[in-house]
């Protein structure tokens, strides 16, 4: 101050100033720095010193470690005066600390995600127990309904009655109290599986007691009583582990506190290690050892903080080994226990059943072996192996690991790992436990009796594991594992619901009712409950289908159903259990409508009712009750338009009403077999007038209706004394069960008289014959077109009638000149050359007899041929074993096409098929073989049209594919002319139809010279003329309908619901050949309407308006055949090499390249020929073909993108060269980025250096 | 004599330039290669912790990163910056700061998790009460 104040000159003082200001602004500097550095540094040592960072000592120890080194470092940096690096170390400190903190919060956070996710799953599971439970109470309840109703029927029965339904009726009761107890016993919640399996079969004995199974009802309701009292028994059993488990549970907690209080002990004495072993520096001493010690001891606190308190013992042992230094653990110990660490948190996190855990375990077990054999290093090396594959473990579900892809760790440890073939002995390991299991089930299915419940399954169950156990002595690993995979199969198929409803050779015989069930691991209960359904309603309708095939209905009736049902066990084998369901319930309807107890039909199954009578006469009965197979050739068929009744025939109806009220009588009446045959005759002559009047043709009718009257009348004249007890026949709707046939019917039946009556064994053998007959009656009805040939047909037809009744008085030679004389009008009519004798095979006459044979001759040829066979030509065998070939063919071709069913062409192959049959029953053998070749032909096209490539057809294959359209076009035509033909009768529709005739012979020219374009055209016009003659003919008879005064179901009705249900069926098939192909993607538009139609046709359905439910499925249909027949991708059927996978176009042989160059090999050049043909061949449909070439890793980046870049554009300039279009075509190259291989062999390689194709095609 | 001893000084002189300090130069060179590397990384991992959903609550630890990171990348643009220890020092503060943010991060995401679960817990545990009672009234109906 002196300085300044005293005798200092002004110049040096101004000198000074500046030097003042630099010092004064330092200082502050200095002053502003170190308030900075106090700051950081402050709030570093604040971090160190809170109580916090004790905690994290022990969980996050490293961390806390670093910080205090940093915090100390920017002490000395401060007393050094380097006040910026002393920030920036606080800095650090801070980080440390903050870091350790989230850290431990994260954990800490996790922690109580994984408990609370654990609560979650096991409400979830309770939820969803409760949900299985709420489900089988509501169905209980809607069930109790129709119990009470079944309770009800079986009130009204006499305590005594022993009848079958009324047996089945109890044994549903009891089975029903049995389900009330077992729900009171929460059996449902419980012992889900056991009660879902009786409430299935109780479901199955209602829906078998609804179908007039009684006997299966009664076995099936019993089953589903012993069902539910197993159901009891577990569920109580249940009951009492859970009770037991509240003990365990209690027990277990006092073990947890007992291991918690250890585990804290075990904590608290390494605690106390560890200050000693600071105390004797050991950090300083051995670091190595100290810091074992401290990562053990934060392992412990952290297993102790995760409640896993035995670990936390462990490693709070090991902590105090370490830090007193008496630990003996090597390294192989060491990393043993870290694997064994990262296992228990694997399984703590549920990952048990994880693919990686067990390879995970097996290389663990590695480990130990080799610490066992001293193999320290090789130990090590597979314990940290073991520990990285259970660090990669993932709860998704996945492939068996192999090596490299079980995680990144995984794959490090690999690498790091001894050289031992891992995926080999994870396979040979895989394989053991799959052989353990496997004779784990063989000893458990061997103890369940499987071996004699399911023997056939149980004999192929130990043939695959006799297999799988050779393969895997051979070393054939895979093998063995498919073999075992095969046997557990096979013996779960071994289910006790399918074997305990098959009778008689369980599991061994032909019927196999339920079809392979799939497996059902994995199912949700609500999949459970849909299979279960499903199986019900599968085998209800394989019941009903045997029941219907023994009582010897018309095969082609059972045609449909069969199909459904086949095609319903498809869709189960499937897993499409709703689906399998639709069809099996359909098919179920079907054969109920089959088998509806018509009066014939009713006998045989009246042989189990009470009435003595009805018993002792069944035999007769049942011969003669056969019902009349319809014909092919008269049925009408499904959208077939059928004459309705006209005002012309007005004057019959009130005698018509009369023999129906006469009928109805009547079969109150028939009481005894003879009465039955006689009243099953008259109704049937009865369906036969009814279909006369019908047809206008009244004269005809009205000698029948006569006979007919007389017949009823005759019924119950006669049992005026017979006794009325016996139970009497029901009154069957017999028109809406028998459609009505276009021409008179006689019965069949009548022609055997009744057994034991002496002509009985004359003129049995007319039996056949005349059934012969009736069939050759069918065809020649086609044949009638004029007034002549309609007289000529009619007299045939009471021709045939009087056989009959000549037969039924015993009077067989007149009956066989009536036959003779109606079989041959019939051949004259169906074009046929006049019959004549001809001697079967060998010595044996045939019974075909000359119209001019005399009485005496016929009687003798009669009385020589005990099984006369009318044919219509001359016995030809080889021509007979032709005919049965192309049947055979045909019947084959028949299967192949079976998911076809819906279209027209798979229909047209029925008909001729059914037509090939009637000819070669017939005798017409050359006849019926052409026809099944057509029929063949034309299940063929329906195969072909599904686009099956690999299901060739054997005729047609050749046809262009473009064309095979117009050739199911032209079998629709025909479909449509033989449709149209017995509709005409005016002159324009005459002059339609012939037109329509001309245009068909000419496409048929025109195919035959393979103008398809002309033969497209002319079909079309045809189209055109048999459609206008259809719609012609339905104006013509729009005429007001005279409501039919009976209540005689209207076969109409019938048919207009079979049609629409028919056609719904077809569109659903249709449908989902459009969801397999993405419709709803990429014709969104027409797939909406299409949807819209199918709803509106399903509610009219349900409304029973049968007609709309068709139109509306016909649009429907339209829809969607529109959308399916646009032009698609395909693959032209004479070129090789070329396939569509995705969106992608595979090539075989590959296209390779020179090496290091971009030539294609000239082995390559057909391949891409061929796809330079595929592509043209869908120009119309391609947008875009992306050519991309990839390469190996080997090269330099740059290098393999050009090259691969240079090689797409190879193939690209090649394909145009090969006339593609080239803005179709565009290149691009990946170089070596998208590998689909590994690089580090030399197959990998290989494999990656390729061209993909990338199809992009217009939708 | 005197000029042969100008020549051979100058000789020497050649060398080791031509050897020493190539070399050291060449070091150089690649340890500001590897600042350099180092940077961009730490800006890229920078921008995307900036632009992860927890982003907002790690804001100032974020900023305080950017703000070492461009002071680095100052310092890198001089080769005697970009070889210093103060270099050095400040990528690790700036390692250090990015693992905090991440670290911080993901125990945010984690306690999300943990809400979510919680939330769906909750939800379960009121569809487990509403099915116990439904199933209860089902029970009292059917029997």
């Amino acid at each position: 101050m002196k300085l300044f104040k005293g005798n200092a000159p002004q110049g040096m003082l101004r000198s000074a100033a500046p030097k003042l200001v630099i010092i004064a602004l330092a200082s502050t500097l200095a002053a502003c720095g170190s308030s900075q550095r106090s700051r950081s540094l402050q709030a570093a040592q604040t971090r160190l010193d809170s109580p916090r960072a004790r905690q994290l000592e022990a969980t996050q120890p490293q961390l806390v470690q670093q910080a205090g080194a940093f915090a100390k470092a920017a002490k000395k940096a401060e007393e050094r005066g380097d006040i910026d690096v002393a920030n920036l170390k606080a800095q650090q400190s801070i980080q440390r600390f903050e870091t350790a903190i989230s850290l431990d919060e994260r954990r800490a956070t996790e922690a109580k995600m994984r408990a609370m996710e654990t609560a979650t799953e096991s409400l979830s599971a309770k939820v969803e127990d409760l949900d299985r439970e709420r489900d089988a109470l509501s169905k209980f309840r809607d069930a109790e309904m129709r119990f009470a109703a079944v309770e009800a029927e079986l009130n009204q029965v006499r305590a005594d009655d022993k009848s079958a339904r009324a047996e089945a009726q109890r044994a549903i009761i009891a089975a029903r109290r049995k389900q009330a107890e077992a729900v009171g016993a929460k059996a449902p919640l419980n012992a889900a599986d056991q009660y879902n399996r009786a409430d299935a079969l109780l479901a199955s004995a209602l829906a078998a007691l609804d179908g007039g199974l009684e006997a299966d009802a009664k076995q099936l309701a019993e089953q589903a009583r012993d069902g539910f009292d197993q159901a009891i028994v577990g569920a109580k059993a249940e009951s009492e582990n859970q009770v037991a488990g509240a003990a365990d549970k209690e027990r277990a907690a006092g073990e947890t506190a007992r291991a918690k209080a250890a585990a804290k002990d075990a904590i608290e004495t390494a605690e106390v290690a560890r200050a000693a072993a600071q105390a004797a520096r050991l950090p300083q001493q051995d670091r190595a050892r100290y810091t074992q010690g401290e990562t053990y001891l934060s392992m412990a606190r952290a297993r102790f903080d995760d409640a896993d308190y035995v670990k936390a013992g462990e490693r709070a042992q090991a902590a105090t080994d370490a830090f007193k230094g008496e630990s003996k653990a090597g390294a192989a110990d060491l990393a043993i226990r870290d694997a064994e660490d990262a296992r228990g948190r694997v399984l703590g996190m549920g990952l048990a059943d994880a693919p990686g855990t067990r390879e995970a375990d097996y290389t663990l077990d590695l480990a130990r072996d080799a610490k066992k054999a001293g193999d320290e290093p090789r130990a090590v090396a597979l314990a940290k192996k073991a520990l990285a594959l259970y660090q990669g473990v993932r709860p998704q579900r996945a492939m068996p690991p192999v090596a490299g892809i079980a995680g990144p760790g995984a794959a490090v440890a690999v690498a790091a790992a001894a050289p031992v073939d891992l995926h080999a002995a994870f396979q040979q390991y895989e394989v053991e436990r799959a052989l353990v299991r496997v004779r784990h089930a063989h000893a458990d299915a061997l103890a369940a009796g499987k071996d004699s419940v399911c023997p056939s399954l149980f004999r192929g169950f130990e043939a695959f594991v006799k297999l799988a156990e050779d393969r895997y002595a051979a070393g054939n690993h895979a093998d063995a594992m498919q073999y075992a995979t095969r046997a557990s199969e096979r013996l779960a198929q071994c289910n006790p619901l399918n074997e305990a409803l098959t009778p008689g050779t369980p599991g061994a015989g032909p019927m196999k009712i339920a079809p392979k069930a799939p497996a059902v691991a994995e199912q949700t209960p609500a999949e459970r409950r849909a299979q279960q359904k499903a199986e019900s309603a599968l085998v209800i309708a394989k019941r009903l289908m045997i029941r219907a095939q023994t009582r010897k209905v018309d095969p082609l009736q059972l045609e449909e159903p069969e199909l459904l049902l086949q095609e319903a066990q498809r869709w189960y084998a499937r897993s499409a259990f709703v689906q399998a369901d639709g069809l099996a319930d359909e098919a179920t309807k079907l054969l109920r409508k089959i088998s509806m107890p018509t009066p014939a039909a009713a006998a045989p199954a009246d042989v189990k009712a009470p009435a003595p009578a009805v018993k002792a006469a069944a035999p007769a009965s049942d011969t003669q009750a056969e019902p009349v197979p319809p014909k092919a050739g008269l049925l009408p068929r499904k959208g077939e338009i059928v004459p309705v009744a006209t005002q012309t025939c007005a004057p019959l109806q009130p005698r018509l009403n009369t023999v129906r009220q006469a009928r109805s009588v009547a079969a109150t009446r028939a009481t005894t077999a003879e009465k039955q045959a006689q009243y099953v005759r008259a109704l049937k002559m009865l369906t036969s007038v009814e279909g006369l009047v019908k047809e206008d043709r009244c004269a005809q009718a009205e000698p029948f209706l006569e006979e007919v009257d007389r017949l009823f009348k005759a019924v119950f004249a006669r049992v005026e004394d017979a006794p009325a007890a016996a139970t009497p026949v029901a009154a069957a709707p017999v028109a809406a069960a028998t459609p009505v046939a276009a021409t008179p019917v006689a019965p069949v039946a009548s022609v055997a008289p009744m057994a034991g009556t002496p002509a009985a064994k004359t003129c049995d053998t007319l039996k056949r014959p005349v059934q012969s007959a009736y069939v050759a009656q069918g065809v020649a009805s086609a044949g009638v077109k004029d007034a002549d040939s309609r007289r000529r047909f009619e007299r045939a037809v009471a021709d045939l009638v009087r056989t009959e009744r000549a037969a039924e008085q015993g009077k067989c030679a007149d009956a066989r000149v009536h036959l003779d004389r109606a079989v041959e009008a019939f051949d004259a009519l169906s074009g046929k050359p006049a019959a004549k004798t001809a001697p079967k095979a060998g010595a044996q006459p045939t019974a075909r007899v000359n119209a001019a044979a005399t009485p005496a001759a016929v009687a003798a040829a009669a009385a020589v041929a005990p099984t006369p066979t009318v044919v219509a030509e001359p016995i030809n065998p080889a021509a007979v074993a032709a005919a049965n070939k192309a049947i055979g063919r045909a019947e084959s071709m028949k299967r192949r096409a079976v998911s076809r069913q819906a279209t027209p062409t798979y229909q047209t192959g029925a008909q001729l098929l059914g037509k090939a049959r009637d000819l070669a029953a017939v005798g017409r053998a050359s006849e019926a073989s052409a026809v099944a070749d057509q029929a063949a032909f034309a299940f063929s096209t329906a195969v072909d049209d599904s686009g099956d490539e690999a299901d060739a057809p054997e005729m047609g294959g050749a046809l262009p594919s473009e064309w095979k359209p117009v050739y199911a076009m032209i079998l629709d035509t025909l479909v449509l002319r033989d449709r149209a033909r017995p509709v005409v009768k005016t002159d324009a529709e005459q002059l339609k139809f012939q037109s329509a005739t001309s245009f068909m012979e000419k496409s048929r020219i025109a195919w035959r010279d393979k103008d398809y374009v002309a033969a497209k055209r002319f079909t079309e016009a045809a189209k055109v003329d048999l459609e206008g003659v259809i719609s012609l003919a339905e104006t013509r008879m729009k005429a007001p309908v005279p409501v039919a005064p009976a209540p005689v179901a209207d076969p109409k009705a019938g048919e207009a619901e079979i049609g629409a249900r028919s056609q719904l069926r077809a569109v659903g098939v249709l449908r989902g050949r459009c969801m397999e192909r993405s419709c709803k993607q990429t014709h969104p538009v027409e797939w909406a309407s299409a949807d819209s139609a199918i709803n509106q046709a399903n509610s009219a359905l349900a409304a029973g308006n049968w007609s709309e439910a068709k139109a509306q499925a016909d649009t429907a249909h339209a829809s969607l055949t529109d959308i399916l027949n646009r032009p698609t991708f395909f693959i032209p059927a004479d070129t090789s090499g070329i396939r569509r996978v995705g969106n992608q176009l595979m090539l075989t042989p590959l296209v390779t390249f020179t090496t290091g160059g971009g030539a294609i090999e000239p082995s390559a050049l057909p391949t891409i020929a061929a796809l330079a043909e595929v592509l043209k061949a869908n120009d119309a449909v391609i947008q875009r073909l992306r050519i991309v070439g990839h390469t190996d890793s080997r090269g330099s980046d740059r290098t393999n993108l050009a090259l691969s870049e240079r090689r797409a554009n190879t193939v690209r300039t090649a394909l145009i060269d090969q006339g593609v279009s080239p803005s179709k075509v565009v290149a691009a190259g990946m170089g070596e980025a998208n590998p689909i291989d590994s690089n580090k062999t030399a197959a990998g390689r290989e494999r990656n250096r390729r061209v993909e194709f990338h199809l992009t095609v217009n939708q | 004599m005197k000029r042969l001893l100008t020549l051979a000084l100058a000789a020497l002189f050649a060398a080791g330039a031509l050897t020493g300090c190539g070399a050291s130069q060449a070091d150089q060179l690649i340890a500001k290669r590897s600042v350099d590397e180092r940077l961009q990384t730490y800006s890229t991992v920078l921008t995307k912790l900036g632009a992860s959903p927890e982003a907002e609550k790690t804001r100032i630890e974020l900023d305080q990163a950017a703000g070492w990171l461009r002071r680095a990348e100052a310092l890198s643009v001089t080769p005697e910056g970009a070889v210093s220890t103060r270099m050095d020092m400040l990528l690790d503060v700036i390692d250090g700061q990015l693992v905090r943010v991440k670290a911080e991060q993901s125990r945010q995401a984690a306690e999300r998790r943990f809400e979510g679960e919680r939330t769906r817990f909750e939800g379960e545990m009121g569809r487990f009460e509403s099915i116990q009672k439904k199933n209860a009234e089902l029970r009292g109906g059917a029997r």
